[in-house]
């Protein structure tokens, strides 16, 4: 072991390990390359590669010479990972007894710490991109940043395509302009495209050196063969329960993961009730507060639970030992993901990791078949690279400003270096600095929008501190929905804080409903100072928490392969037996969906004409091409009163049936031009993406002063900026912003446009006396989108409510005529 | 008078318009959220709040000052479509004292031109503006009683009166059309649910919706419009996605 000094070299003999052939390239290689992109698997000792150059140059300096300051920065996408990575990394540290220091700085750092780390920073800080970018904004982040020679990003492939990956490529940007010598290295699970992860990485000026790690054992997938009857519809998987049980009970410990928070409370509750051996279960989610989260996982560290049931939170990273057995609970969605929730089991790269799929309902059996084909095929889904989102920008600008007074064109070229950012338009930058300086010719007339002024030697500063705190208060790209905590109340007014909610959820509760609520059944009392009290209780049919933006769209890939499926009844005999039979029945009740055109069917249902439209082409997709067949049905008097969508089609009720002629109207691409532009301008949608922008680039904040504005304030007042903006300044940047941010984020427009141009004067009519075996997925899905309208209006109409008015108009006219 | 018969019925036709009895006169329900007597050219709006927004930006609220704006310009369309002989503002109509100060100069003039080319504007007093501010045209009163041959009086006024001892319980039996509680409801038809601003009356009391663009609303199962309008009594227009219906 030449390549590492000798205290190294002993520390890894004493635990028996060697140093793999990657880990040593990486740190041979350590000053070749400026960047380096590491893939390996899970349980491949990624971290520590990353780790390793840090460790063994500033062993090398602190024992020559000495050194004192900010040498290696650690960026991991989630807070309670650089937790986990701290405890990891202190351990060799401590046993080889090196002279480095590392700290962790999060949102949860006491002011006291981060003073003092600002004064005297350690020699490795572990933190999170939005920490990150404070720093970045104080005036002296050129001293701390100075001798910064390593920065390291964990979960690279999670911060791809995404708002918070922009927003760390512009920090990273500028931590390379403090430290030009700066090196980075990206720590990735394995990617569907590496190269452009390396590119993401890298920066627009500089290349990636790729090191990939071999893959493992391919993991052993398995789909439940359950003899309790699956259901058509829903998400519980509570048909499964005992055979879930009974998978735990086997194993040793056992992650199960579901797609969203309110599933992970109800499964928890039922395993509860199944527990006949009162196993150590808990309980593990974003919204349960963080003593809850620590308890939960040092008990899982030291051994002491059986199985945990999570979400994603618990997808990331974070090493829990011994797990030797992932469940899947609902939709895998994506293969990538689902390969990442696997590899959460034995983090050994010599074994196979195992795992078990449980699908909730019918379709997503069939989605759990295609995620298995896939995974021994060797196949991955990936996210394309997107252009940086523009709301970015302006916080970007202000937080470099914070720190120095700069010049606009300085800054666009440090913007530029940021490879989401490559294509940036002068002319949009100078829009959005533009809006940054004044918000711009619509609102300039306010003085909290002046937020820049030029000083004499040209260069622009922040107008005062005022600017600068709320600037500072509000960094991020994460905005929230309302949330209120969670107060579990023991007696009067004292009680824990357990958790929390969000605000829309505690609006519809009144005093003595009851809900579930981190495993137990609470009674809500009130909502007191911003907290939402609540006592332990019992209850039949207590409520479950719904969390926005917790669902995850299926993905393409998946998606053409549950088609292919579909298609191919030869390939059903791995299927569940149920899941054979219900197609089985599909086809002699109505039609399978063929690869070659789209299917829709339509029958009466609940004193409405409903019609299915089997897309597969993902919750976004289908929610816009809801929103404009309605439109277009509206236009035909159709009379639409509600849709409702699910990964795999689109429901649409209506007053009035369709024809295979409106049919042949109303699924067309040119839908995209008329009613896509009609609808664009006056969207709900676009007013939903504006909040966001709105948020991010300053213009209205989450938080002011300490107190955090209810989600409900932020709505009410960015809705109004937009109308205003449209009426004043239709060009604004933050119009154009907000469209391109729902086209791509809501919409998924170009999913939605190859499916219209595939499938035009394809789409297949089927007329059925009643739901259809396939349809009642999609029927059942009880989240649905009200239509304003002339169909909302008949419904009212039809009820008869105006009949007096009708008699009193006799009565008024009379009164008319008198006066003239 | 501007509307005719045949607007009328248009109007009612696309349920933009309802029509109801109360206190023996005929009341036009416009789904803009007046109310409008035909049989005295009279249009009764309420709590406009104007420069609620720019109130609660000095607070510290981030909000734009833009809210008196949009009051003003539905206000404009709705007495531009009925030019009544008198509009009455039943209280609120400014969101405090300092509201004027507050206003752009260009909401100003459009207020002052609103005001002046109606016969007579009167502004009746509410809790947020005891004071009409300075400077701005119509007249301030208190309440404003209507006398009806034969019937008692109906009074125009912001908040309900509760009956003084001494006179029994005729005060009570006036008719009072008020504001201030900005009444809002939830209903459901066929499975469906809606939720609007409305109109709620009872025998003895009609209570105005807010009209302001930044103005919240009392749901009329709220403890407090319970006491005020009984749950069997009581009967609601609501207003939804631009008509209005009775329920």
């Amino acid at each position: 072991m030449k390549s590492v000094p000798p205290v190294f070299a002993e520390w890894f003999d004493k635990k028996g390990w060697q140093l793999r052939d990657y880990q040593r390239t990486m740190l041979v290689e350590k000053d070749k390359h400026d960047c380096t992109l590491l893939i390996a698997p899970t349980g491949a000792g990624k971290t520590l590669s990353g780790f390793l150059p840090s460790l063994v140059e500033l062993h090398e300096l602190t024992t020559s010479s000495g050194f004192s300051g900010l040498h290696t920065l650690y960026i991991s996408p989630l807070k309670a990972l650089t937790q986990d990575i701290h405890r990891n990394l202190l351990q060799p540290i401590e046993e080889m007894g090196l002279d480095i220091s590392a700290e962790t700085r999060t949102g949860d750092t006491p002011s006291h710490k981060r003073q003092r780390q600002r004064k005297k920073p350690p020699h490795i800080l572990l933190t999170t991109p939005e920490s990150l970018m404070l720093m970045l904004s104080y005036a002296d982040s050129d001293k701390l940043f100075g001798k910064l020679k390593r920065v390291i990003i964990d979960e690279t492939h999670s911060l791809m395509a995404n708002k918070r990956g922009d927003f760390l490529s512009l920090a990273l940007a500028r931590l390379s302009i403090l430290s030009p010598a700066l090196k980075r290295i990206g720590l990735s699970a394995t990617v569907a495209f590496p190269d452009t992860l390396g590119a993401w990485l890298a920066g627009t000026d500089s290349q990636a050196n790729i090191v990939k790690v071999k893959a493992g054992e391919k993991p052993k997938v398995e789909m439940l063969q359950s003899k309790a009857r699956m259901p058509f519809g829903g998400f519980m998987a509570r048909y499964a329960i005992d055979d879930i049980y009974e998978a735990i009970e086997k194993a040793n410990t056992t992650l199960v993961f579901v797609n969203t928070r309110a599933q992970s409370e109800l499964l928890f509750q039922m395993l509860w009730e199944a527990n006949k051996l009162a196993l150590p279960i808990a309980l593990y989610h974003g919204s349960l507060s963080k003593e809850q989260r620590r308890k939960t996982e040092a008990m899982m560290s030291s051994g002491l639970l059986r199985a945990v049931v999570c979400t994603s939170a618990l997808e990331l990273g974070i090493d829990w030992g011994d797990v030797d057995k992932v469940i899947q609970v609902g939709a895998p969605k994506g293969v990538s993901r689902l390969l990442q929730r696997i590899g959460r089991a034995n983090h050994r790269l010599d074994e196979p990791s195992e795992a078990l799929l449980v699908p909730a309902n019918r379709f997503e059996a069939l989605e759990c078949q295609a995620a298995i084909t896939a995974i021994n095929a060797g196949e991955l889904d990936g996210d394309a690279p997107h252009a940086g989102a523009l709301d970015i920008i302006p916080q970007f600008i202000l937080n470099c400003l914070c720190s120095q007074a700069d010049t606009p064109d300085t800054l666009y070229a440090q913007i530029l270096n940021a490879t989401p950012y490559q294509g940036l338009d002068r002319s949009d930058f100078e829009k959005l600095w533009q809006f940054t300086l004044d918000g711009g010719s619509a609102l300039n007339a306010y003085e909290r929008y002046q937020r820049l002024t030029k000083n004499e030697d040209g260069t622009f500063s922040p107008a005062n501190r005022r600017v600068i705190q709320r600037h500072r208060q509000n960094i991020g790209t994460i905005v929230e929905s309302g949330r209120l905590k969670v107060k579990r109340i023991r007696r009067g007014n004292q009680g824990k804080i357990i958790g929390e909610v969000e605000e829309y959820f505690a609006q519809q509760l009144t005093p003595g409903d009851t809900f579930y609520f981190a495993g137990e059944v609470l009674k809500y009392e009130a909502i007191r100072d911003m907290q939402l009290h609540a006592k332990p209780a019992k209850a039949k049919e207590p409520k479950i928490p719904s969390y926005s933006g917790g669902q995850m769209p299926l993905s393409t890939y998946l998606a053409d392969g549950v088609r292919a499926i579909l298609a191919k009844p030869s390939q059903w005999k791995t299927l569940p037996k149920q899941v054979q039979e219900w197609l089985t029945l599909q086809e002699a009740f109505s039609q399978l969906p063929k690869p070659d055109s789209v299917l829709v069917e339509q029958f009466p249902f609940r004193q409405a004409y409903y019609t299915l439209f089997y897309t597969f082409d993902g919750r976004k997709a289908n929610q816009t091409l809801g929103m404009l067949l309605t439109r277009r049905m509206e236009k035909m008097s159709i009379k639409p009163l509600s849709f409702s969508v699910t990964d795999y089609g689109l429901s649409i009720a209506a007053v009035n049936p369709i024809t295979q002629q409106q049919l042949q109207r109303l699924f067309q691409p040119d839908i995209l031009g008329d009613e896509l532009e009609d609808w664009m301008l006056q969207a709900p949608m676009l007013k939903r993406s504006f909040r966001q922008v709105a948020v991010v680039s300053g213009l209205t904040e989450q938080r002011y002063h300490a107190s955090q504005k209810t989600m409900k304030q932020v709505t009410f007042s960015t809705d109004l900026i937009y109308d205003t903006l449209r009426e004043h300044d239709p060009d604004h940047i933050l119009l154009k912003v907000a469209r391109e941010d729902a086209e791509r984020e809501l919409l998924d427009l170009t999913r939605l446009a190859n499916l219209l141009i595939r499938y035009v004067d394809n789409a297949t009519l089927v007329n059925l006396e009643k739901v259809s075996p396939m349809a009642i997925p999609i029927v059942l899905n009880v989240r649905s989108e009200q239509i304003k309208g002339a169909g909302a209006q008949a419904i009212i109409e039809q009820a008869d409510l105006y009949a007096e008015a009708e008699n009193m108009l006799e009565d008024v006219r009379a009164l008319l005529s008198q006066q003239k | 008078m501007a509307i005719s018969d045949s607007w009328l019925t248009q109007q009612l036709a696309k349920r933009t318009l309802s029509i109801t009895k109360f206190a023996n006169l005929l009341w036009v329900l416009d789904a803009r959220g007046v109310a409008y007597l035909p049989s005295l050219d009279w249009l009764v709006v309420s709590d406009l709040h104007l420069e609620k927004g720019s109130y609660l930006r000095s607070y510290g609220n981030p909000l734009p000052s833009l809210d008196s704006q949009a009051t003003l310009k539905r206000l404009e369309a709705i007495i531009h479509d009925y030019q009544p002989k008198r509009v009455i503002s039943l209280g609120d109509s400014f969101h405090d004292k300092y509201s004027m100060s507050r206003m752009t100069p260009s909401d100003r003039e459009r207020l002052s031109e609103l005001v002046l080319q109606v016969n007579e504007w009167s502004w009746v007093e509410g809790n947020h503006d005891p004071d009409l501010p300075d400077g701005i045209p119509g007249d301030a009163c208190e309440e404003i009683h209507l006398h009806q041959q034969g019937l008692y009086d109906v009074v125009f006024r912001h908040e309900p009166k509760v009956l003084a001892v001494e006179n029994g319980d005729e005060e009570l039996s006036r008719a009072q059309i008020i504001g201030h509680f900005h009444p809002k409801m939830r209903t459901s038809i066929s499975r469906r649910r809606y939720s609007g601003k409305c109109f709620v009356a009872t025998q003895a009391l009609f209570v105005m919706p807010a009209f302001g663009q930044f103005t919240g609303g009392l749901d009329i199962d709220d403890e407090v419009m319970l006491a005020l309008l009984d749950k069997n009594e009581r009967k609601a227009f609501m207003m939804y996605d631009g008509i209005i219906f009775g329920t």
